[in-house]
């Protein structure tokens, strides 16, 4: 099988630095190669608007400016897994242009590093931006260095099991990978369908792929609970509906856990 | 170092008595304890033995035994020595000298603990002080919101340390840029010690990190991520701090950098700093 591509942002910020960090110490968990991207926005300055040679050779500078910001990143970060060799700098909306590229580039994976916020509403904001809800592949967003590889495939009675059993294989292709899964709610009351018949059922889907949790739990609390309950994960797996906008209490315990979430849809 | 470490007759002192020994046995720092009395109105205290005349001598005797215990048999840095003597130093001062290869002062004052605590951290020029506190109050001595009035007064760093919890984790909040080398090496201590983990959590302006706080975050995590710590980011919005500090659990130390150009030294007033210590359910730890 070949190698699955990953389009990581190459910025000089903190959240970009912990994913390309996190991505090189997973990437023989994920098998994943890096395709690092830079969009460097164009200020609203009067350059901007000209045409002809001066807008191209000020276009190409920004360009270069921005393959050398990339390079001097990725030299700094000293990164010992498969990063392609040739970055991809664009000039233009950051939005636009990764999401263009997530388009026309066909890579299996968004990557992208997120300080994680007490305050939940950035990530609501995230999900309902053009970028999530237009990309045509999942999302990994990092939160944080975890040096852990268990992995927790969660479930909420919204999960279409099925689709998320199926990506979670494809990323995941070694039968034998340690993960638990585990199935979300505040409390088990009235749930249609209740918590141990979704983990009945994502075993089910799994055991016919050849996969078998190491461990199948309800985690019935308060979002701050579950994402303590959850920190110690390297990676939760999470399957998304994009097209419902209501906040939901899974999504507000993603918003919250600090580990780095995979979010499929 | 210098470590101050105030007591008081409660169980919540020798509690942090013997968190003090665990923090000197790795950085062996030069040690004051400091006990606060009554005003004296006795004129004639010659009359009396020391430990008549100055009952708390009794308390700072067994708050040393305690601490050396501590510290353990092997650990040869301060004095052992039962028979001190009690003298008069400058200040109103009474003092018994226990040093050893590193000075360890117990000291006596009265009046005021804010007062004496804040005084004595400013004559010894100490780094941390150290304050035991209870649970779900902060009365300390005679006096009530002691360590949260201690915290905001004194110009080092203090650690205010509930009693019998162990953190498992520190968070750090982070607002500028002028974090000292001190109180890096002082979280690394604390995490080390108590087995935690470590969260940094940079605070946010006008919802935006700030580039030279953005940067010390790095900065910080590549610190802590190359000694082998595992050290976790967030971000808080500066409207939610206060609801973040007072969401700590018992199982947290909250760590404040309060540096003098800290915008949280605006945002927390004199009496926020106070109310934050005194009120919390973790341990509170304000580095300056």
């Amino acid at each position: 099988m070949d190698m699955m591509k990953a389009l990581v942002p190459v910025e000089m910020t903190l959240a970009s630095n912990v994913a390309l960090r996190y991505l090189c110490q997973k990437a023989g968990l994920l098998g994943i190669g890096v395709q690092p991207i830079h969009v460097e926005e164009p200020d609203h300055k009067p350059h901007s608007s000209e045409t002809g040679w001066i807008r191209k050779s000020w276009e190409s500078g920004l360009r270069q400016a921005g393959m050398e910001e990339v390079q001097r990143v990725l030299k700094s970060e000293k990164l010992d897994c498969f990063v392609l060799p040739n970055p991809i700098v664009r000039v233009g909306s950051r939005e636009d242009r990764i999401l263009e590229e997530l388009r026309m580039g066909g890579h299996d994976l968004f990557v992208e590093g997120e300080v994680v916020n007490f305050n939940t509403g950035e990530f609501r904001k995230r999900l309902r931006s053009k970028l999530y809800r237009q990309m045509p592949c999942p999302a990994l967003i990092v939160r944080n260095m975890i040096q852990s590889d268990r992995v927790a495939l969660m479930l909420d009675e919204k999960t279409d099991v099925e689709y998320l059993v199926a990506q979670f294989c494809k990323f995941f292709t070694d039968t034998g990978t340690d993960f638990d899964l585990c199935a979300y709610a505040m409390d088990d009351l009235h749930r249609d369908p209740h918590p141990d018949e979704l983990l009945a059922e994502a075993g089910r889907i799994l055991e016919k792929r050849g996969y078998a949790p190491a461990m199948a739990y309800t985690l019935l609390c308060g979002p701050d609970s579950a994402s303590q309950a959850l920190h110690d994960y390297g990676l939760l797996v999470a399957h998304m509906d994009r097209k419902s906008n209501r906040k939901s209490p899974l999504t507000e315990v993603l918003g919250l856990v600090s580990s780095p979430i995979l979010l499929c849809w | 170092m210098k470590l101050l470490v105030a007591v008081d007759e409660n169980a919540y002192s020798r509690y942090a008595v013997h968190q003090a020994a665990r923090l000197a046995a790795n950085t062996w720092p030069d040690m004051v304890m400091l006990a606060i009395e009554k005003n004296r109105t006795y004129v004639d205290e010659d009359d009396l033995n020391p430990e008549e005349a100055h009952p708390k001598i009794r308390l700072l005797h067994r708050c040393r035994t305690d601490f050396l215990e501590a510290l353990g048999p092997d650990v040869d840095l301060y004095g052992r020595e039962e028979d001190l003597t009690l003298a008069h130093k400058p200040g109103k001062v009474l003092e018994e000298n226990a040093s050893g290869r590193k000075s360890f002062l117990l000291h006596l004052r009265h009046g005021d603990p804010v007062k004496a605590i804040t005084a004595e951290a400013r004559a010894e020029k100490s780094d941390l002080v150290i304050v035991g506190c209870g649970h779900h109050d902060a009365a300390w001595g005679r006096g009530s919101d002691v360590p949260g009035k201690v915290a905001d007064a004194v110009e080092c760093s203090v650690y205010i340390i509930r009693e019998n919890m162990t953190p498992s984790r520190v968070v750090c909040c982070l607002d500028h840029a002028h974090v000292s080398q001190e109180s890096l090496e002082l979280i690394n201590q604390w995490v080390t010690l108590y087995g935690a983990e470590l969260e940094v959590a940079g605070v946010l302006k006008h919802g935006d990190l700030r580039e030279n706080v953005e940067a010390k975050m790095t900065e910080v995590l590549d610190y802590y991520l190359d000694r082998g710590i595992q050290a976790r980011v967030r971000v808080v919005d500066e409207s939610s701090l206060e609801a973040f500090i007072e969401a700590g659990g018992e199982n947290d130390l909250m760590a404040l950098w309060l540096h003098h150009q800290s915008p949280l030294k605006r945002l927390f007033s004199t009496s926020k700093v106070a109310s934050l210590v005194n009120h919390a359910s973790s341990s509170m730890l304000i580095l300056r």
